[in-house]
């Protein structure tokens, strides 16, 4: 009797157990393994509220409600182990979210039969290798973004200073973590004939800029090129500031400049340009779409998107038209949709367009722009969109200190 | 290089070396004055960081009441850590509930700060000393600051009574039990004391450095860095040796900054290497 009633109860929590996930096949669930906590918790966060504005927005896909599954995972092991929970409980197409080394879960991801659409991670590991025909990397690589920064720093050195390219004096200083970034933009300068000045690449755990700061003043450099994540980012602007640091042009590799906590330390983050994607600042009337995404996620946090978290939004929703297009959750049908679609640039949120090459890069991941924190009306820091015109809202002030 | 340049690196150098000192002395007093590994060492003083902000940006309380108050549940959290989680506890016991503590710890901070990187975003103003030759007046005042207080918690030591009795425990804690000292209840304090010492760097720190969440384990490394050049438990040769990395890590940073940690860290096990087989159950007090 005993045993019986032991079975009618194991049977009885193994189908209520059993009964949510029944439930579910109504919906259209799509995974992201992302930072939620840590160091980059708060672009992972971003990323995050921005997919589920996206599923939100969209509603449902081919008559099934869409349902975000996020989970946080800290390194890429944990990335991995995560995915293959999700992949166990049938979830087969993937955003990508914020990882600082995002290769190894989407490298997991496809491998196990799923499909991941990446916008926002850099990395071309995957496309370069080749033989992923179910990663699609919707942005620009960081090869492409060292050589725009490279591009604009000499058209920006010649257009406002006057300076012929070969007689710029280029400084590029920054940290470990995105030491990639700074050592291709030295290669291509390099290759230019215009080798950088100083090339420096400081500890994770710098406290200290003068030295730094001392040196480049010495060398009178025209153009400060910084790879810098938040924290050093911060310190040296700040320490740059009060040693009056004045270089004509400040043009960083993205990262720690274009987020809004850059704009705490007041003044120190006047003229300090950024190469960033396209960022939740730039003209809204170019990208339909933005203006309401913005909106949305204002009124529920407070506060905007970071530009990963426009970049996520934005391919969720490429992804969801995708999907809907193909019409099956059958992934090779998904996938030949994807390689063949075409959405011209100025469609999406984040302006850029979509179109796979035959490595399933896009090539429409374009243009990058440039911000610049200028002073708003009260005096405080703003951060502008200010190249290129069509997504500009306000005119770029070079050289920055001359004028202010 | 001119010679501004030079006496300009090397006064940032030492100004910056000074709080390392400082950071790094709370740590070598606990592991080796009272042989107590703290591996949450960092989070607490990221704690002490994130906290002074809050207070100073957020919450609007002034300066004042945060170097009182902040010190005061530090020495209890210190005291409470040691006397009812670590009391009696093995090494092995210390290191695990320290890590334990400091992942909790780690998580609170994410939780009621969220992981946003925070900054006093304060422009150091410069003094001009000599022509050409300038100081961030903030360093400056950390360095006086710093040293002031290492020479008090020396005093303190040396002079007052409960500081006397403190090194009779750290010397001989079973003599000093017979003597009629309650030695656990006086550990529980000193270890109270050096996490005040915590409190006060953070409160320090938060002025000139910004703070991010993985920012602990850095100051941790650094701090264990210092305490082993110095010896554990020499809070004097903590400091000297703050100073001499800060002018080392000043001159590196200018003329090969990609050095810094190579050097730095070859140094310390140069160091290591030098001092193996001596460094265990040195007690300097």
């Amino acid at each position: 009797m005993k045993n019986w009633i032991r079975s009618v109860a194991l049977a009885t929590a193994v189908a209520s157990l059993a009964a949510p996930a029944l439930a579910d096949d109504d919906t259209f669930k799509v995974g992201m393994v992302t930072y939620l906590t840590g160091d980059w918790g708060y672009p992972g966060t971003s990323t995050k509220r921005s997919f589920e504005i996206a599923a939100e927005m969209k509603g449902t896909v081919l008559g099934k409600k869409i349902e975000p599954v996020i989970v946080d995972a800290q390194n890429p092991n944990n990335q991995v182990a995560e995915a293959q929970r999700l992949m166990a409980q049938g979830i087969k197409f993937y955003i990508q979210g914020y990882n600082l080394v995002p290769v190894p879960l989407a490298r997991y991801v496809v491998d196990n039969g799923g499909l991941m659409a990446d916008g926002t991670s850099w990395f071309p590991d995957l496309t370069e290798e080749g033989g992923y025909q179910n990663y699609f990397m919707f942005m620009p690589s960081w090869k492409d973004f060292s050589k725009t920064l490279v591009d604009y720093s000499l058209k920006f050195g010649k257009d406002n200073l006057g300076k012929d390219p070969k007689d710029l004096k280029i400084a590029l200083i920054g940290n470990p973590i995105m030491s990639y970034v700074g050592d291709e933009a030295a290669r291509i300068l390099e290759e230019k004939g215009i080798p950088a000045a100083i090339h420096e690449t400081y500890g994770n755990d710098i406290a200290d800029f003068t030295p730094l700061i001392t040196k480049m003043k010495e060398a009178n450099i025209d153009i400060v090129i910084p790879y810098q994540l938040g924290s050093d980012a911060e310190l040296y602007r700040r320490q740059a500031a009060g040693l009056q640091e004045t270089p004509p042009i400040l043009l960083a590799a993205g990262v720690g400049y274009d987020q809004p906590e850059f704009a705490n330390m007041g003044d120190a983050a006047l003229g300090s340009m950024s190469l960033s994607y396209t960022v939740p600042e730039m003209k809204e009337a170019s990208a339909p779409g933005l203006k309401e995404f913005k909106e949305r996620y204002k009124a529920k946090y407070g506060e905007l998107p970071v530009t990963h978290g426009l970049q996520t939004f934005a391919t969720a929703m490429a992804f969801f038209e995708m999907v809907e297009k193909a019409g099956s959750f059958d992934i090779d049908k998904v996938r030949q949709t994807m390689e063949t679609i075409e959405i011209p640039r100025g469609q999406l949120p984040n302006y850029w367009g979509v179109k796979f090459d035959e490595k399933h890069n896009n090539t429409l991941a374009n243009p990058l722009i440039i911000g610049q924190w200028i002073p708003g009306p009260d005096g405080k820091p703003v951060y502008k969109v200010v190249y290129p015109a069509e997504l500009a809202v306000a005119d770029p002030i070079i050289p920055y200190f001359k004028k202010h | 290089m001119t010679p501004q340049i030079i006496i300009t690196l090397l006064l940032n150098g030492l100004f910056t070396g000074a709080i390392y000192g400082l950071f790094a002395s709370g740590l070598t007093f606990q592991l080796g004055s009272l042989s107590i590994a703290n591996f949450g060492y960092g989070s607490w003083l990221i704690l002490a960081m994130y906290t002074t902000f809050f207070a100073l940006k957020i919450w609007n309380v002034p300066l004042a009441f945060v170097v009182l108050v902040l010190p005061v549940i530090y020495f209890a959290a210190g005291y409470v850590i040691r006397n009812r989680l670590l009391v009696g506890g093995s090494l092995n016991v210390q290191i695990l509930s320290t890590i334990g503590i400091a992942m909790i710890v780690d998580g609170l901070i994410i939780l009621f700060y969220s992981p946003a990187p925070r900054t006093l975003g304060i422009i150091e103003p410069l003094i001009e000393i000599a022509p050409g030759i300038r100081i961030g007046a903030i360093r400056l005042t950390v360095f006086i600051l710093a040293a002031v207080l290492l020479v008090l918690f020396q005093l303190f030591l040396q002079r007052s009574h409960l500081g006397k009795v403190i090194r009779a425990v750290v010397l001989e804690k079973e003599t000093a039990m017979l003597m009629g000292i309650n030695s656990e209840r006086i550990i529980g304090i000193a270890f109270g004391i050096s996490f005040v010492l915590i409190a006060i760097s953070g409160i320090m720190l938060i002025h000139l450095f910004p703070v991010t969440t993985s920012a602990g384990s850095s100051y941790q490394l650094m701090s264990f860095l210092i305490a082993t050049i110095a010896g554990l438990g020499n809070m004097r040769g903590a400091f000297y040796a703050g100073l001499a990395i800060g002018v080392l890590n000043a001159f590196l940073l200018y003329f090969a900054a990609s050095f810094v940690t190579v050097v730095i860290f070859s140094l310390f096990v140069v160091v290591l290497i030098l001092r193996s087989g001596r460094t265990a159950g040195m007690r300097h007090i």
